[in-house]
């Protein structure tokens, strides 16, 4: 098939446009904070573009497609965080993997996730093993989150008395 | 290309839409993307099937069955990862300890393709200037690297405090 080269400069320039002006409207500002369905759709929304692209499906076919994902994409993380059901039905919810030193076997089971996993994140976290850790998390993100033991936490100010 | 085609398109975009969020929430929070450079394939090949799907090239029980295959196949794995520690070993990368009590390992840095710049790069990262402040350095699993302090290059705890105000001064309690 001939492409020629302005067709191929019309369509990736109006679907870039597109895709920020979408982008915009959605209202992520950044992708620091990605859950596991945000990155599906990020990757989803990457491949819908280039059949565009090379003209093998029409322009408004693109339009359509990539607009559908992102709008309904919108729609749900909009529901989740009004509606506790629809989060609890999208987002599995942050689970305690250590509390007050000791591993919550339970949980981990219940996550699939060794011991030597949760001992790494430990580590990425500065901490050595789970006596100086009063809660760690298994966030929505997929994430583990550390609270240090109060014994073990850096000095605040507020221990020097320098507050009161 | 007609009006009932762009509707079929938003059908399908939907649909594929809720299937993908319904395989993700199944596989769990860790599985996709976030843990090793192998979640994220599965991440990349979820993403990447989804176009000949909604644009109609496959069918949908087509694009459903090799999505499905996928999943199932990762969330094998991930189970069998879980329960033997040989299947974790064979299919994940297990950590890699690069500085030991100060003393930088150029064995285990060779074996993991790292050179001593993008570890003190690393490390610099973490706010180490200098590899004897470091207990114990590791190239995790997922390629990050952990820094544990030596004991003496530790920010104070709150339970030096209490140690060294018993020795000048006794705490109001």
């Amino acid at each position: 098939m001939e492409l020629d080269l302005t067709g191929i400069i019309f369509r990736v320039s109006l679907m870039y446009l597109y895709a920020l002006t979408l982008i915009r409207i959605s209202g992520k500002q950044s992708i620091g904070q990605l859950s596991s369905m945000d990155l599906v759709v990020t990757l989803i929304i990457g491949d819908l573009f280039d059949d565009v692209f090379w003209a093998e499906v029409p322009l408004a076919q693109g339009l359509v497609g990539f607009g559908t994902v992102i709008l309904t994409h919108m729609l749900v993380t909009c529901l989740s965080s009004r509606s506790k059901l629809t989060d609890r039905l999208v987002n599995s919810p942050a689970r305690v993997l250590i509390q007050d030193g000791k591993l919550v076997q339970e949980n981990l089971q219940h996550e699939w996730m060794r011991q030597e996993t949760l001992q790494f994140e430990l580590r990425l976290q500065g901490e050595e093993h789970p006596r100086g850790v009063q809660e760690a998390r298994l966030e929505p993100e997929g994430q583990t989150s550390v609270i240090k033991a109060a014994s073990n936490k850096p000095v605040q100010k507020k221990d020097l008395r320098l507050f009161r | 290309m007609d009006i009932n085609e762009l509707l079929l398109t938003a059908l399908r975009a939907s649909f594929v839409y809720f299937f993908l969020l319904l395989v993700v929430r199944v596989l769990g929070k860790r599985e996709v993307g976030a843990t090793s450079a192998f979640d994220l394939i599965v991440a990349l090949i979820l993403g990447e099937v989804v176009d000949e799907i909604i644009y109609g090239d496959v069918t949908i029980l087509q694009g459903v069955v090799a999505i499905v295959v996928v999943a199932v196949w990762h969330l094998v794995n991930s189970w069998a990862s879980f329960k033997s520690q040989f299947i974790d070993k064979l299919t994940g990368a297990s950590p890699t300890v690069v500085v030991k009590n100060g003393e930088i390992q150029r064995k285990n840095l060779a074996k993991e393709r790292l050179n001593e710049e993008e570890l003190f790069s690393e490390l610099r990262m973490m706010g180490v200037e200098d590899p004897k402040e470091v207990k114990q350095a590791t190239l995790e699993p997922n390629g990050k690297i952990s820094v544990l302090l030596a004991d003496w290059a530790k920010p104070v705890q709150y339970q030096d405090l209490s140690k060294a105000g018993s020795k000048t001064q006794k705490r109001k309690s």
